[in-house]
């Protein structure tokens, strides 16, 4: 079993107004230009703001039950659904995946929108999100590297909530990480405080492949992430 | 353009008063705010101005954002400018020169503390011309009750983003209509549906605030 837990600043992430703009739904020189300018100056502001914490723990004990639609990591069941469990049929390991954006992007935005600054308000969520999403890629870049140091391939990253697994199970997933690695709790609802945070599991495996962005394989169809990745 | 649709319009392009640079092509001029209060001192009636100039607005820029023309950003940026020029109404809302279509209750449901949708859903509801009482979040069925008693022959929409939070709509569906058999409840939030909405016997459901307020719009005479 290996963990490892980092921290990461805004610049390590190179976040880029396209993201957000993206993130906003406005596709390449759609967004209006006022909007523009207002991302940038929210960008600015949330570099402050930042504490990126991530990490990963990884399993070897685990086991795929393709017909039940679980994925068990030690004694814990998952119940994935039926395409996570596919997707990962090949893995030998499994990696759990955490990160936070921390708690001030979100606080900041909360009181923007209080004062009646909807839009910056709104822009500085959608900054927290793309932060968030930036700072797990980056852990996912960190574990390929280290599997692949040791001949393995790693999967596309699944969360708690999508393609058919049901966040609930976010319970489960944080019995596997300690209160201080990561200053992450989790309300009664499976809701993540800071919310600007991600937790993930990844197959690790020889015969492993990581495929093409899954949103076809989702079912939420009004998800603001829906199609964001190529 | 008559002072009214001039305020439609920075409205619905989100001119908010003279100072704010935003939108570029309306910098220098006069926004929503100054605009409103010039045509009250202009003797337009203020029920006019509401209707002709905020809700013709704020319906615009529904249509237009769920015909994917324009994108939360400018919506919100429209609501901002219809708040603030909604002071100099206030005055006439409380001496009932002008009246609300009605009075619509709105909250995200227990366990949940996401905002940003049922804000915006609540910036929509007013800016059609109602009386919104926003209840904020992780809100109880107790809660809604206690302002349904304040307020009776309100609708009531809940708000829910998560798949473990949308559950808690089903029992407050079932405490509200319990004792408020005719109450109308609209629901709306990522991980919900019509399917779900007609499982939780709530009365609609809409992916967008534009569906809500034309919802609500047919169903105004229902208030008292």
């Amino acid at each position: 079993m290996e963990i490892k837990r980092f921290g990461l600043s805004y610049n390590d992430l190179a976040i880029d107004k396209a993201a957000v703009a993206k993130l906003l739904k406005y596709g390449p020189g759609e967004i209006p230009s006022h909007f523009d300018e207002m991302i940038s100056l929210e960008l600015q502001e949330a570099k402050d703001l930042c504490e990126i914490y991530g990490g990963y723990r990884i399993v070897d004990d685990i086991s795929i039950d393709k017909v039940n639609q679980i994925i068990r990591v030690k004694e814990t069941d998952f119940l994935v659904g039926k395409n996570i469990s596919v997707y990962l049929r090949h893995a030998e390991k499994i990696a759990l995946l955490l990160c936070t954006a921390g708690p001030k992007i979100e606080e900041r935005s909360q009181l923007l929108m209080k004062e009646g600054h909807y839009p910056e308000g709104f822009i500085m969520d959608m900054i927290g999100s793309v932060v968030a999403d930036a700072a797990m890629d980056k852990i996912h870049e960190t574990l390929n590297a280290d599997m692949e140091a040791i001949g393995m391939k790693v999967s596309n990253r699944y969360s708690p909530g999508y393609c058919a697994w049901n966040v609930s199970e976010q319970k489960k997933f944080f019995t596997f990480f300690s209160g201080n690695f990561i200053k992450i709790s989790l309300s009664e609802s499976c809701l993540m405080n800071p919310i600007k945070s991600i937790s993930a599991i990844a197959g690790i495996g020889k015969e492993i492949k990581h495929l093409g962005y899954a949103c076809d394989s989702c079912t939420m169809a009004d998800c603001v992430y829906r199609g964001l990745k190529e | 353009m008559n002072l009214i649709e001039q305020v439609a319009h920075c409205i619905e392009f989100g001119k908010i008063n003279k100072a704010s640079p935003y939108p570029p092509e309306l910098k220098g001029q006069d926004g929503a705010d100054e605009l409103t209060q010039m045509a009250l001192e202009n003797g337009f009636a203020a029920e006019e101005i509401l209707q002709k100039g905020f809700v013709e607005a704020m319906n615009r820029v529904g249509q237009k954002f769920s015909e994917h023309k324009i994108f939360v950003p400018q919506m919100l940026m429209s609501a901002k400018a219809m708040n603030t020029a909604m002071k100099h109404l206030r005055p006439y809302f409380q001496s009932g020169e002008i009246s609300r279509k009605g009075k619509f209750i709105i909250g995200t449901v227990a366990g949940d503390l996401h905002d940003i949708g049922k804000n915006l859903v609540a910036m929509m509801v007013e800016g059609a011309g109602w009386e919104v009482i926003d209840l904020g979040v992780d809100i109880s069925h107790d809660r809604f009750l206690e302002e349904l008693e304040k307020h009776p022959g309100s609708f009531v929409g809940l708000s829910a983003m998560l798949t473990t939070t949308m559950v808690n709509m089903e029992s407050i569906v079932k405490n509200l209509k319990e004792k408020y058999p005719d109450l109308v409840v609209c629901i709306g939030g990522a991980p919900v549906n019509q399917e779900f909405c007609q499982k939780i016997n709530a009365d609609f459901y809409s992916p967008d605030p534009q569906g809500l307020v034309n919802y609500l719009g047919q169903h105004s005479s229902k208030v008292n």
